[in-house]
């Protein structure tokens, strides 16, 4: 499996926020997506889930473009936007019955990726009582519900503790173990280490980058 | 579709409770508002001068006299002023309330009243017009009573002189005939006046068409407690669901739907109320919506239906609880007081008026007021469903905005 991003353009009344942007990935690979505030990363992800429409360029899924076939793009593709995706007032078991059919929701709490981030023991928490954490793992159990080989992820860790960035971690890789494609719009240098490309978004202008380890770099290039 | 329906109809269930106590709240004062407008009116009317507007064998010289008379030398001018006006001026005027009331007299009504004969007037309110009913009744049966004493006294008065200048046997003849015929029209006397309400709007009474505006505050006002979970400035759901194929307006439609459920049942319980406490309280009874209650019960879902669009499209324009609250609280009473929903219309600039009919709130309450006259109202429901199709495409051109601009 392989996705490209080609020639992505986009346009704000007279500012072009992005400027054909191009990446590609393979199965098992993770991208992330460095940039300061206001670059374009969460304008990207956006376009890439179907929320915004480009003005030009094409987003490629072994060849087939999912601009044009927007129910093969929400079937494979999956996403986590910024803030809490969830119903407050409810409990954990009523947001993922959302997504999942209740065989589904089961058989993942059991064995799956949902038990993988831990969900089970907080099942019959409302969301208002949740930490940060049981959030956006919670949060990610929606969004991969029905299995998507490509996961975009806008800024997942950001104000977490550390345990839970590691719950997060090891789902993630386990994800790519599988062979899915992660996507991340990040600031977080766990993260960053988890990914196999890297990137910089400067000025709506995708850049790739090589990351050494050392966040020094990553500051003197955004 | 369906899972996000049923979450939010979950959602919406659970604060269910708090809106059915607000219900409640809301429903208990503006009941005392209602009641205490009713006896605030029925005081008023006591105090006022009644303004009476007089129409036909209006350049009859009998007539004439008769009210320069009682302009000038009757008790009657304490309480009220009479107006010569033609019958569609007189009509005009009681709709815009410039009159209170008016007395038709029928042709050839002076001729007739000379030779004894009966031919009633009309007399043509408004509504909440009783005490005037009352003056005049008393009026006519006080005339009445005069006429006949004094006439009876003539009639005696002639016999005497019949009798003391030999003429018994004459007098004995005619005397007895005048004496049926004064008691033909003592007895007859009830027949000297009709009266028709022609009621305040649509045909009808003070209470039920302040119902009819009160309701539609109410309805607008239940949804209040939603603002908690229907103002949102975290909009990562909705990106969510729109990335996974529910665009805003399947969500718009979902959130719709089950919104519409929830207050639907809080609209039943306000009547299941109504129904328990209508034998308790006096001022209910004269309400008389009982008779049409399904009637009324299918038109009050459509009103629902409308302000339950209206609600959310306020709630999505909203950009804190607050606020939310406000602007809801805001518009209700703007829309409401605009539309007459307080207070008759028609005592409203002409203008205003016309406008009043077509905004959301004058359709609603004239659709509910259809409902207890048993009415069917094809326009005003056809104006309501365009509005609450008008707010759900505000409501869904909203969300779209703010799922493609929101990043948060």
């Amino acid at each position: 499996m392989k996705i490209e991003i080609q020639d992505i353009t986009k346009r704000y009344q007279k500012k072009e926020v992005l400027k054909g942007v191009h990446l590609s990935a393979e199965s098992g690979q993770c991208i992330g997506i460095l940039g300061s505030n206001g670059s374009g990363k969460s304008t990207l992800l956006s376009i890439l889930a179907g929320i915004q429409k480009c003005d030009c360029g094409a987003f490629l899924y072994d060849g087939n473009d999912l601009f044009h076939y927007p129910r093969q793009r929400a079937r494979l593709v999956g996403y986590v936007p910024q803030g809490t995706p969830l119903i407050e007032e409810l409990h954990a078991l009523d947001n993922l019955s959302l997504w999942y059919d209740a065989p589904a929701l089961k058989k993942e709490l059991e064995d799956g990726f949902l038990a993988m981030l831990g969900i089970a023991d907080f099942l019959k928490t409302p969301v208002s009582k949740m930490s940060g954490g049981m959030k956006k793992r919670l949060s990610i159990g929606c969004a991969v519900a029905k299995h998507p080989p490509v996961l975009l992820l806008d800024e997942p860790m950001s104000a977490l503790d550390i345990a839970c960035k590691y719950t997060i971690l090891d789902y993630l890789k386990a994800y790519k173990a599988k062979g899915g494609v992660v996507l991340l719009a990040t600031h977080d240098v766990l993260e960053m280490e988890l990914c196999d490309k890297w990137y910089i978004m400067k000025n709506g202008v995708l850049v790739p980058f090589v990351y050494d380890g050392k966040i020094e770099t990553v500051v003197k290039n955004l | 579709m369906k899972k996000y329906f049923f979450i939010q109809l979950k959602r919406t269930i659970k604060m269910f409770p708090y809106v059915l106590a607000i219900t409640l709240i809301l429903f208990g004062g503006l009941a005392v508002i209602f009641l205490g407008f009713l006896q605030y009116q029925s005081g008023r009317e006591e105090n006022t001068k009644f303004k009476v507007g007089i129409v036909g064998e209006a350049d009859d010289r009998y007539m004439d006299f008769g009210l320069d008379a009682l302009k000038t030398f009757d008790e009657t001018r304490f309480s009220m002023e009479l107006e010569k006006l033609e019958e569609d001026e007189a009509q005009k005027a009681l709709k815009q309330g410039k009159i209170t009331a008016y007395l038709v007299f029928p042709e050839g009504f002076s001729e007739a009243a000379l030779r004894g004969e009966v031919k009633s007037i009309r007399l043509i309110t408004g509504v909440g017009a009783s005490n005037l009913i009352m003056i005049f009744k008393e009026e006519i049966a006080r005339a009445v009573t005069k006429i006949v004493s004094e006439a009876q006294k003539g009639v005696y008065g002639v016999q005497a002189a019949l009798d003391s200048n030999g003429y018994e046997e004459l007098s004995n003849q005619y005397l007895n005939k005048m004496n049926v015929e004064y008691i033909d029209f003592v007895m007859n006397r009830s027949e000297l006046y009709e009266i028709k309400e022609l009621g305040i709007s649509d045909g009808l009474t003070l209470p039920q068409y302040l119902f009819c505006g009160f309701s539609v505050f109410l309805l607008l006002l239940m949804g209040l407690p939603y603002a908690i979970i229907l103002v949102r400035s975290d909009w990562s759901l909705n990106r969510m669901l729109a990335s996974a194929g529910i665009s805003a307006e399947k969500q718009v439609l979902c959130e719709y739907g089950a919104y519409t459920v929830v207050m639907m049942a809080a609209a039943a319980g306000i009547m299941a109320v109504l129904a328990l406490t209508k034998g308790k309280i006096e001022q209910l009874s004269q309400l008389d919506i009982f008779g049409s209650i399904s009637s009324l019960a299918g038109h009050l879902a459509v009103v629902v239906v409308l302000a339950a669009a209206f609600n959310l499209m306020l709630f999505e324009l909203s950009g804190n609880i607050i606020g939310g609250i406000l602007l809801q609280f805001f518009c209700a009473v703007f829309l409401c007081y605009g539309s007459g929903c307080f207070y008759p219309a028609y005592t409203f600039p002409e203008k205003i008026q016309q406008v009043s009919g077509y905004l959301p709130t004058g359709l609603a309450r004239s659709y509910l007021a259809a409902g207890i006259m048993g009415q069917s109202s094809l326009p005003a429901l056809l104006g309501i469903l365009a509005f609450t199709a008008g707010f759900l495409l505000i409501t869904a051109g909203a969300r779209r905005y703010k799922i493609k601009v929101r990043t948060v």
